[in-house]
């Protein structure tokens, strides 16, 4: 199955893209995404993303909605989801 | 009496016979409300009588920095300015920073109060602990840069701090702000205010130090305080470099940047015609705030565009939003010359920008034609069109003169239906995060004291993802309440009276303890027990955690009663109703909406966590435990019943 990331950023910088999709496989959940990411982007994009503690410091939003109000990393992907990484951003 | 933090004096200026009174700092008052909006609300409804024309010689305006301005700690050199609101009738409360703050502890007083009219233009001087009168005649119709320039020349020091207002304050328009250096006390029209008073300005040169209490125990929590900042993410790393024109992106991802006068959020979100990356090729310098390490705060010119050369401090995120994503403009050198033409006139930028906006909807709705628009065809996106009216409004020329007095004014001046899509609660301008997709933030436009002001309770949680207190969905109305009155009330004691940046508070990393999430009393005094010992070690008052939130909660309640004893109601705390019918209509946010019962529900509860009835009157028994015991004598005797 397919979802959509929209990137912002030092990982928009990295990857050279606003929005991407990616071929995902069914059950995949959050967690996976740094290891298919690095598979495709090279092993930066996992670094970016936190390497051993990935998302700590950045803000995933899937569907629009933060994944700890959902089930964290352990979130499964559905078809079509839209999986934002925002980076930690404060102000307004 | 005071050992540190405070002068210890306030100055009193009658403008109407020219007189300069210093009173002491009144112990009870320092002990109750702190500082800043505490001095300020206290002040105005002890002072301003119920029914007290905003823009009459009664009205009295407060400018208030508090105990922290003036000292080591850093970033707080903020001011309040406190007057009844001519733009909404209800507490008028505005805030800024840069070097006037500190100036103004610097020169020996905890406060100004004004109030009287002066019979000609006038400026105020305030050096080294006096103050005298000049006269302003030769500077009314200034813009504020000139003004500012010419005051330092006049006085022969460039040393001197100085706040004033442009034309726009001159024609009282109620969308007129202060301006010191390049910086608004922006919001609620107090630019009018000073207007009416015939005040262009005032100046400010102090060279006195300020103590704190305890020098030791002060410089552990600074030090602290300063740790901390260096733990955060966001602080530094972007913050610094970008200032608030990165919250532009995040608004766009979650679909709740409000366009074209909150009809097209989520369809059109020009993140990248005006968000962050556009902006960030032209800044050329970053302007802090005294003692301020993070300084968010750029000057950028612009680089192309139609006005190329258009150089302007920020723009801020909310006047991105208000003069680009509601106006539908992407040019962002429209955007940095609207913004600089607004601080100029002294012209509230939100405002501004949403009032165009609304006028824009009518037109393309075909309630307004060009004939009555000066010939303007006012379109979305049209930003000849958004700055041929800036110049208007700040001179109430023409149609201009319609939209100088906000939405609410403008719609009811127009008729013809138009009150519908004047986006604004209490009078107050809707900001830029279209709250249908953030519910504890919109909880906050519809009851905050001033009216839609997102500043008086900042939901980091649902805006930033932030999990201090507490990680919550944006879209749902469980807890939100309870939320809601955290942020409002942490906002009210912990930025707006000691006096702090609001900024430190959405990153609440860099501000608070870390402890375990939670909405508790205990949990809430362990994230603020280095606050309060740097307060404490300032003044030499000691305030426990619990008395320095409580100092929230009584300046928030005081603020509602101002405007309960000014008539307003239960019916005054609910949201536009575009906001309550019509859905989001696309992007991440699409569908959602706070619906009427939603409405209710959270109201209901709002009001049972603070302690008011059903009504929004806070009870006999809340206001009694703030020791505010004698408002509930005086809103009994109006007839507002406190039960």
């Amino acid at each position: 199955m397919r979802i959509k990331l929209r990137l912002h950023g030092q990982i928009k910088a990295a990857i050279g893209s606003r929005e991407i999709e990616l071929e995902v496989r069914e059950g995949a959940r959050l967690r996976d995404l740094p290891t298919l990411l690095a598979s495709r982007y090279g092993q930066e994009i996992a670094t970016l993303l936190g390497g051993e503690e990935p998302f700590r410091s950045l803000r995933v939003l899937i569907n629009g909605r933060d994944h700890f109000t959902l089930k964290g990393v352990e979130t499964r992907f559905a078809e079509g989801d839209v999986v934002s990484l925002v980076p930690p951003i404060v102000g307004g | 009496m005071y050992t540190g933090g405070y002068t210890g004096q306030v100055l009193w200026i009658d403008l109407t016979n020219k007189q300069a009174t210093i009173e002491p700092t009144v112990p009870e008052l320092a002990r109750l409300f702190l500082g800043g909006a505490g001095f300020g609300v206290k002040t105005l409804y002890d002072r301003v009588l119920p029914g007290t024309d905003p823009l009459s010689p009664q009205n009295t305006l407060v400018f208030a920095p508090g105990p922290l301005t003036g000292t080591s700690s850093p970033c707080s050199s903020r001011i309040t300015v406190t007057a009844r609101s001519p733009l909404t009738g209800a507490v008028g409360m505005s805030t800024s920073g840069g070097h006037f703050p500190a100036e103004l502890k610097f020169a020996g007083f905890d406060a100004i109060v004004i109030h009287g009219q002066a019979t000609e233009p006038t400026y105020l001087v305030i050096r080294n602990g006096k103050a005298a009168f000049r006269s302003a005649k030769g500077l009314w119709g200034t813009g504020t840069t000139d003004c500012q320039a010419f005051i330092k020349e006049d006085l022969g020091d460039q040393n001197f701090r100085v706040a004033c207002i442009g034309p726009a304050g001159e024609h009282l328009s109620r969308i007129a702000c202060v301006i010191n250096e390049r910086r608004a006390m922006g919001r609620k029209g107090i630019g009018a205010v000073m207007g009416a008073k015939r005040l262009k300005a005032i100046a400010i040169r102090g060279e006195a130090g300020l103590a704190v209490a305890h020098p030791d125990r002060f410089e552990a929590a600074r030090r602290e305080l300063l740790q901390r900042f260096k733990t955060s993410p966001s602080l530094y790393p972007e913050m610094s470099k970008y200032g608030t024109s990165t919250v532009v992106d995040v608004a766009c991802e979650l679909g709740i940047f409000p366009t074209k006068n909150y009809t097209a959020t989520g369809l059109f979100a020009p993140m990248e015609e005006i968000g962050y990356e556009a902006q960030a090729k032209d800044i050329i310098r970053q302007n802090p705030c005294y003692n301020c390490p993070v300084a968010c705060s750029q000057v950028r010119m612009a680089r192309s565009g139609d006005f190329t050369g258009a150089l302007t401090e920020g723009p801020e995120f909310e006047s991105s939003w208000s003069l680009g994503g509601a106006t539908g403009v992407t040019d962002v050198s429209a955007l940095y010359w609207a913004d600089r033409l607004c601080d100029e006139y002294g012209l509230d930028t939100m405002s501004t920008g949403a009032t165009i906006a609304f006028a824009m909807e009518l037109a393309e709705r075909g309630v307004l034609s060009p004939e009555e628009t000066d010939g303007i065809e006012l379109r979305f996106g049209d930003h000849r069109s958004m700055i041929r009216m800036i110049h208007r409004i700040a001179h109430r020329q023409g149609f201009g003169a319609v939209l100088a007095d906000g939405t609410m004014a403008a719609a009811r001046q127009i008729g013809r239906g138009s009150g519908s899509y004047a986006l604004h609660v209490k009078g107050l301008e809707l900001p830029g995060y279209d709250v249908r997709g953030a519910k504890a933030h919109g909880l906050n436009y519809a009851t905050a004291y001033v009216g839609a002001d997102h500043n008086r309770g900042y939901a980091a949680q649902e805006i930033f993802g932030s999990a201090i207190p507490v990680a919550v969905d944006r879209f749902t109305v469980d807890g939100k309440a309870e939320l809601c009155k955290w942020n409002q009330v942490m906002k009210t004691a912990l930025c707006d009276c000691p006096t702090f940046c609001a900024f430190l508070l959405s990153d609440g990393v860099a501000f608070l303890r870390p402890v375990e999430q939670g909405l508790s009393d205990a949990h809430s005094e362990g994230r603020v027990v280095n606050l309060a010992e740097l307060i404490s070690a300032a003044t030499g008052m000691e305030y426990s955690p619990r008395e320095l939130i409580d100092v929230g909660e009584r300046v928030n309640t005081l603020g509602r009663c101002f405007n309960l004893r000014e008539g307003f109601s239960r019916q005054d705390d609910y949201l536009p109703d575009r906001l309550t019918e019509e859905p989001i209509p696309g992007g991440l946010s699409k569908g959602h909406l706070t619906s009427r019962r939603d409405q209710d529900v959270l109201l209901a509860r709002y009001y049972e966590v603070y302690g008011y009835d059903h009504r929004g009157v806070p009870t006999e028994e809340r206001l009694h435990h703030l020791g505010l015991k004698e408002v509930a004598e005086d809103l009994n005797a109006l007839g507002v019943e406190v039960r």
